[in-house]
């Protein structure tokens, strides 16, 4: 009898248990399933990153760029094809070495109405230049001087010393500009949560929900009237597991994904309603021999090693077609943004590339001052695709009795190696280490002075390789001090020509850009998408 | 009153305790050898004026002992400090986390707490027959399964036969929120079902064995007053102290299933803090967890005794007296 009445008991609550599973997640069906003819166009955006800060100042990361860049513009910028154009400078000139002249445009509106003055201009590039704000483009004013207004709508920037890279800055976040009344009111949560942000780009924030989202809309009073772009609304969404990405992608909840993983790509190729875009980038991936440190400091160990390693087939198992074979340059033909493009795929055959062939590495091995190998360590950043060519590279060295420990560390102990956080007398400590590299600017020098100048071996340095050589420094100083292209052009080639001999990196791959959008849209990223990334320039497919 | 002045003893002895866990906390992190500065800079190139000025604003300059104490007494005023990767302000960042982590503990542990009763007092009542068995090898599977795969399996599921069910972007509603954390809860619900069920149903035998169960049968009383009123009632204690362990261990448990339904919550922001040794955030959640797992367990002990007037709280040995009853009922439950 008991048992009837338990049954009883236990089906009201089976019955309520079954309500309960049906009716609450109803609540959660998505917005965008049911819109009728006149509703907006909204692009929806996956990303694995929350961005740190909406403040400029700390727009230098991936994550950022899916926000800050379509809210916030720069002086300049540039077109897909890498060369410099104006944005909220009308005009600019380098009146000597060391002089830049900007004529701000006039007419702008942040996209709260109010105007764009001269004093936000100077206002947004001191906050960059200051130290203690420690913004992440800091580093490219060490060669400002002085940032002055010099007429109603000028400004002139004063260099301590000519520095070719000081025209490209401006192109980048450490040329956005905020709003001082809306940076000053805000304070501390400026860019943050809290405080919100303030641009004059084709885009406002509307909403931040943190962790979860961002809501941007059109801004009403772009300046830009001949910008006619079709995206009305853009929703990021942060999806932090890659396997969810393609979840949403496959499900309708997100429509454009930058830098999928391998397994995702594999997923979307073929896909109906997706599709992959793909074009050459800047970047690269390296391995960095420490030449400070024995036995790296003899070139004979880092020839051998970069000859063992079989660049062509890492490139071929871990990134397959989203990737192009590597030279001895550190960037593919897209790097080529000076001189005579002719000239430099010439200048890149005629240098000496450490392929893979195990007996050469052999050789090189046995003239050099460890012929019988030695025990040595690679360190990566926490990386699945980096983890598998460290194992490559530990097998094939293996062959020349050198054994390999793969340190796997945490990003920020490894950013603490690779950026010369851990010095000890003078020398970086580590032997070898896995790296990408994308340069800062659109031009050689943005490869060569943070990787080859001997400087930045030191700390908060990039020069993985603590590469130094004083011919390599005087020519890097010396096509400073040029403004003609041609010229700079040569200059590098011959510091290129010094390095490769000497065999400091080992280039893997040439990365593409890759994307995942929906067919309905088209976009293309190009090879400074860092910098020029925006969701004006993406239209509605035919 | 007897109960107030309790809960203040108890709450007094918390202070020493957090004291001496705040400075494990801090120094034990400490440990990796990791630069703050390579935290704060992460991939980017700096100038040594950046580097300098980042040291001051943080007061790294300072002996780590200072350290501790200046955090410790920020601390003691409600405020954790600023984070080394987004600079936001601690507190601000756990609060926004605290909805999502709330909802899942708290759904999660009552969906599993009743799915597991159910099963665990029908399979007591029907114990050594096929229903019984079915049950066993169920919620064992459920448990035995990692939670981050049911998790993706789930959500396979979800996409395949309900994509107008949204598991990215942010909520606006409280239905939304209910709605995108119903899933999750359901899979981390899993986690406790198979203990859970296994203590219910063996207190249950123990109980419907005993000689009150075999009066109250001889007095006509219904079954379901049996049941529920007199067996599970007796049942129920080693039950609470199961759940009120798995209440804190969920908070850190759910940090795989929030990040496959892209869900902002403590675990994420706790795994992704020890990941980049962002020690302000590691050291705030951490503390936090830490009180929440001492008034978890003041809070059960007042519930004991409201279930089982046997228990005194009041009495001088009180302390020694609840957890010795606790032990001897855990240990019913497991040798039954």
């Amino acid at each position: 009898m008991g048992n009837v009445r338990f049954k009883k008991m236990a089906l009201y609550l089976a019955v309520l248990a079954i309500i309960a599973a049906v009716s609450i997640p109803l609540g959660g069906v998505s917005s965008h399933a049911a819109q009728g003819d006149a509703a907006p166009v909204e692009l929806v955006v996956a990303l694995t990153l929350e961005p740190r800060s909406l403040d400029p100042a700390y727009n230098y990361e991936f994550a950022s760029y899916h926000v800050v860049n379509h809210i916030n513009e720069g002086l300049l910028y540039y077109t897909p094809d890498s060369r410099l154009a104006n944005g909220l400078a009308e005009s600019w000139e380098q009146a000597d070495a060391t002089t830049y002249v900007y004529r701000i445009r006039q007419g702008v509106r942040f996209s709260d109405g109010s105007p764009l003055t001269v004093e936000d201009v100077l206002f947004s590039l001191e906050r960059i230049k200051d130290p203690a704000l420690a913004a992440d483009t800091n580093w490219m004013y060490s060669s400002v001087d002085t940032i002055k207004q010099t007429g109603e709508w000028e400004i002139t920037v004063k260099l301590n010393k000519p520095d070719a890279n000081w025209k490209y800055v401006l192109a980048t976040s450490a040329g956005e500009i905020v709003s001082k009344k809306f940076v000053e009111a805000a304070g501390d949560s400026f860019g943050k949560p809290g405080g919100g942000t303030l641009g004059t780009g084709p885009y406002k924030l509307d909403k931040w929900v943190p962790g979860s989202q961002f809501v941007l809309s059109r801004n009403e009073h772009y300046w830009n009237k001949k910008e006619n772009f079709p995206i009305d609304k853009v929703t990021v969404n942060i999806i932090p597991d890659m396997n969810s990405v393609g979840l949403a992608l496959e499900s309708g909840q997100a429509d454009f994904f930058i830098r999928p993983s391998k397994e995702i790509l594999a997923q979307f190729e073929g896909s109906k309603k997706f599709k992959i875009v793909t074009s050459p980038s800047l970047g690269n991936a390296v391995v960095s021999f420490n030449t400070k440190k024995s036995p790296f400091d003899d070139a004979n160990v880092r020839k051998a090693v970069a000859s063992a390693i079989d660049s062509a087939g890492i490139r071929k198992s871990q990134v397959g077609e989203y990737a192009a074979d590597a030279g001895a340059l550190p960037f593919g033909e897209k790097g080529y943004t000076i001189g005579d493009f002719e000239d430099w795929k010439k200048f890149n055959a005629s240098l000496p590339l450490y392929s893979y062939d195990m007996e050469k590495a052999k050789r090189y091995l046995a003239q050099s001052s460890v012929p019988k190998g030695f025990s040595t360590s690679i360190i990566l950043r926490p990386n699945q695709s980096h983890n598998n060519i460290a194992q490559i590279i530990q097998a094939s060295l293996k062959e020349l009795n050198i054994g390999v420990e793969v340190r796997q560390l945490t990003a920020s102990e490894y950013y603490g190696y690779v950026y010369g956080g851990k010095i000890t007398n003078g020398i970086r400590d580590y032997d070898m280490s896995i790296n990408l590299w994308i340069p800062d600017f659109p031009d050689p020098i943005g490869h060569l002075i943070p990787q080859y100048y001997s400087t930045n071996a030191g700390a908060g340095g990039s020069n993985f390789a603590a590469y130094s050589n004083p011919k390599v420094d005087a020519l890097c100083d010396e096509q400073s001090l040029s403004a003609d292209d041609n010229e700079r052009s040569k200059l590098i080639q011959r510091a290129f020509a010094i390095a490769a001999e000497e065999s400091p990196y080992k280039y893997l791959f040439y990365d593409n850009n890759t994307i995942i959008i929906n067919k309905k849209f088209d976009y293309a990223l190009s090879p400074v998408w860092i910098f020029n990334f925006s969701y004006k320039d993406i239209k509605l497919a035919e | 009153m007897e109960y107030f002045s309790y809960a203040l003893r108890r709450l007094a002895a918390f202070i020493p305790t957090l004291l001496v866990v705040s400075a494990m906390i801090f120094f034990m992190l400490r440990l990796s050898g990791v630069d703050p500065i390579s935290v704060m800079l992460g991939e980017r190139q700096a100038t040594t004026g950046v580097i300098e000025a980042l040291r001051t604003q943080f007061h790294l300059n300072e002996p780590i002992a200072v350290q501790y104490l200046r955090w410790l007494l920020s601390a003691l005023r409600g405020d954790f400090g600023v984070d080394y990767i987004n600079r936001q302000n601690v507190g601000e960042l756990i609060l926004s986390r605290t909805p999502v982590t709330l909802g899942l503990v708290v759904l999660s542990n009552l969906m599993g707490t009743a799915a597991a009763v159910l099963f665990g007092v029908l399979a007591a009542i029907r114990r050594n027959t096929w229903v019984d068995q079915l049950i066993s090898v169920f919620v064992l599977f459920l448990t035995a399964m990692p939670s981050f795969l049911t998790a993706i399996l789930v959500l396979m599921a979800s996409a395949k036969f309900f994509p107008f069910l949204s598991f990215t972007g942010a909520f606006d509603s409280f239905g939304e929120y209910a709605g995108r954390i119903f899933l999750p809860s359901v899979v981390l619900s899993f986690n406790m079902l198979a203990l859970v069920t296994r203590i219910v149903r063996s207190g249950m035998i123990e109980q419907l064995k005993s000689h009150h169960i075999t009066t109250a049968r001889s007095k006509g009383l219904p079954g379901s007053v049996i049941i529920w009123k007199h067996a599970f009632r007796n049942a129920s204690i080693p039950v609470l102290t199961i759940v009120s362990i798995f209440a804190g261990t969920t908070i850190s448990g759910a940090v795989l299933v929030e990040s496959v339904f892209s869900l902002p919550g403590l675990g994420g922001l706790l795994v992704n803090g020890i990941k980049d040794h962002n020690y302000p955030v590691v050291q705030a959640i951490l503390l936090l967890l830490v009180v929440l797992f001492l008034l978890i367990g003041l809070l059960f002990d007042l519930i004991y005794a409201r279930i089982d007037p046997r228990i005194r709280l009041f009495s001088n040995s009180a302390r020694i007296e609840t957890d010795l009853m606790k032990a001897d009922l855990i240990k019913e439950g497991e040798y039954a």
